[in-house]
């Protein structure tokens, strides 16, 4: 557990939770997941400042940056000396790269099409921000945000096929997550290990965090495993999962400035081991994220009701 | 060994439309040699056409069916699974199933890529001495590539996200990549076990770029010095599906006016003096056409000329 004098020394970088989930985004879910898993202690600092690669989440540790999900966990198993695999032999841990390829390089990008061009409204009311805000954003997604994504998915590859064809793509991975899965606790045996991860954190996007879409109905109908499967990590590592999200707040005039997606001031969180820490400070030492949404804030929060 | 047997004068309904063929290797592109895998694993009858003019994807191959378009090798496998009742993956269980569908990803979203990346960011011009052509017409595609091809892909590298790391941790994705699927073969004959399935074709298609088509490349001392089981795979897929692999492959051109320009041999080795012998007696006016001189029309596929191909006056690639 963390206390007061010892500071975390690992500070992850994401954006703010949304109503639905800690984060909107599959990876920093599986960096999270993992750090819960190994019980390595962190901070998380709320920011839309992106890495140097362009994407979130990044760590800041001892000074220096470390970017990608990926290459983070790698560092933190060398520097910690933590391995989630040690219980599997090189044929499981080559399926299990195999089943994290198919998450992080395909099924992903499934998601992007859905939550950037398909439903991105329904993305958006998951956020917890004023209805100014939430203009601004719907504004900003539309006009460069999606742009962005589409030639991401078009670089890639999958933005090349028809909505429906992604779908199918989507549809095709899910199965297999599935069937893989079929009865057992977690992906690779009873016991947890580093693919679950990396599966947990995108399939909880997909079953909670794209409501409405046919992926959802799809994983509900035919693959109720996979929920299942979901609910057994968030009760094994994510006691806390609601507090974690965001809180919608009351309509109050003179309430002082709180987390909220591109607020100017930063949520510093000071988390233990289990996640539970509440204490909430104003932190002015990170650089905020982007000019306009700096410029667009200095309201002050109200939500829908 | 499974016969592959043609009728002459057929005139089969799948017709593949896909980059040339190299000096190394029937396909540049691990997407058009899994599919060519496939249709010579289930026997399927096709003809190929040498094409610069992409499906409506923008990506090669694609195929016409009954003058129906089809592009993405997985979905046009999928068609044809449906169109012809075939099935190369009924001895497997949906646990293995699902493993398959796994590794297929990770061969076509991620190790490709890293094969991506060193051909058209570090190796370009490895690759451009590997396509057999025209003088000019080489130094025009060799251009082109240079300047707009490889920004394309450099596009798509950053857009698919890999591009964002540095060589070097690139080159580490694909080493644990091809680090995986030497582990999961292991000492199997193929890749789910002693018969060939749906996978072996992606795999073989992937891991066979890495091996003979990125000459030099630390991928491919990579794979001699640690995955040998690998090297030893695509020998086998090759015996078994690919007899006429050699033929199939590009044919240098020898000029008729001159001597033979002396080219470098490094990457071809014997196969390279195979082929100038093979050569000799060859044409110089052909290189102008797009050539059948490396076709086998024993074979279950026939090469067609330029006059065959329905497209418009799109730039051919010859040979």
């Amino acid at each position: 557990m963390s206390e007061a004098e010892t500071e975390p020394l690992i500070a992850i970088y994401y954006a703010a939770p949304t109503l639905l989930a800690p984060t909107a985004s599959p990876f920093v879910l599986k960096l999270l997941t993992y750090l819960r898993m190994t019980g390595l202690k962190y901070k998380s600092v709320h920011t839309l400042k992106m890495s140097s690669k362009g994407k979130h989440p990044f760590i800041v540790y001892k000074g220096k940056e470390i970017a990608d999900s990926t290459l983070i966990i790698q560092f933190l198993n060398n520097e910690f000396n933590k391995d989630l695999n040690t219980s599997l032999n090189a044929v499981e841990r080559a399926t299990s790269l195999a089943f994290q390829r198919l998450c992080e390089e395909n099924l992903v990008w499934c998601v992007v099409h859905d939550r950037w061009i398909v439903n991105t409204d329904a993305f958006l009311g998951q956020l917890e921000m004023s209805n100014m805000m939430k203009k601004f954003m719907s504004f900003y997604v539309s006009v460069r945000f999606r742009r962005v994504q589409q030639a991401n998915l078009h670089g890639h590859g999958i933005g090349r096929h028809s909505d429906e064809e992604i779908l199918q793509i989507g549809k095709r991975d899910l199965t297999a997550l599935s069937n893989f899965l079929a009865d057992k606790d977690f992906f690779m045996g009873s016991e947890p290990t580093l693919l679950d991860c990396t599966s947990f954190g995108l399939l909880e996007q997909i079953i909670e965090c794209l409501p409405g879409s046919e992926y959802e109905q799809f994983i509900k109908e035919k693959l109720p495993n996979l929920v299942a499967y979901t609910e057994r990590i968030k009760e094994k590592f994510w006691s806390d999962w609601k507090e974690q999200c965001a809180q919608k707040k009351a309509k109050h005039v003179n309430q002082p400035k709180s987390d909220k997606e591109g607020e100017t001031l930063e949520k510093v969180k000071v988390e233990g081991q289990n996640g539970s820490g509440d204490a909430y400070a104003k932190s002015s030492e990170e650089e905020d994220a982007t000019v306009q949404e700096k410029k667009t804030t200095g309201m002050l929060p109200v939500t829908d009701s | 060994m499974s016969e592959i047997q043609t009728t002459r004068g057929d005139d089969p309904d799948i017709r593949v439309f896909y980059f040339s063929p190299t000096l190394l290797t029937p396909s540049g592109s691990p997407f058009a040699l899994k599919l060519l895998t496939y249709l010579r694993m289930t026997g399927l009858k096709y003809k190929t056409f040498h094409s610069l003019k992409t499906s409506s994807k923008r990506k090669l191959p694609f195929i016409s069916f009954k003058g129906k378009e089809m592009g993405d090798s997985t979905f046009i496998m999928q068609f044809l699974n449906k169109e012809f009742n075939k099935d190369l993956n009924s001895s497997l269980s949906s646990v293995e199933k699902a493993a398959s569908v796994a590794f297929q990803r990770l061969c076509e979203e991620n190790l490709y890529w890293c094969m991506v990346h060193d051909r058209w960011t570090l190796h370009t011009e490895r690759f451009l001495e590997q396509l057999v052509m025209h003088k000019f017409k080489k130094r025009v595609i060799a251009a082109y590539a240079l300047v707009h091809f490889r920004r394309l892909q450099k596009a798509n590298l950053y857009g698919h996200g890999i591009g964002r790391h540095s060589n070097k941790e690139i080159f580490e994705i694909g080493e644990r990549d091809l680090a995986a699927l030497s582990d999961f073969l292991a000492d199997k004959k193929f890749f789910m076990g002693s018969e060939p399935t749906e996978v072996d074709c992606t795999v073989f298609g992937t891991v066979e770029q890495f091996i003979e088509c990125l000459p030099g490349s630390k991928y491919e001392k990579l794979i001699k010095e640690k995955f040998s089981n690998l090297i030893a795979y695509t020998e086998r897929m090759k015996e078994k599906f690919w007899p006429d692999w050699r033929e199939q492959c590009a044919q240098k051109k020898i000029k008729q006016k001159s001597e033979s320009q002396p080219k470098p041999d490094k990457e071809n080795g014997t196969s390279k003096e195979e082929a100038k012998g093979k050569d000799q007696s060859e044409s110089a006016d052909d290189a102008q056409r797009l050539s059948v001189e490396n076709n086998t029309t024993d074979g279950e596929h026939t090469h067609a000329s330029r006059d065959d191909i329905s497209s418009e006056n799109e730039p051919i690639l010859t040979q």
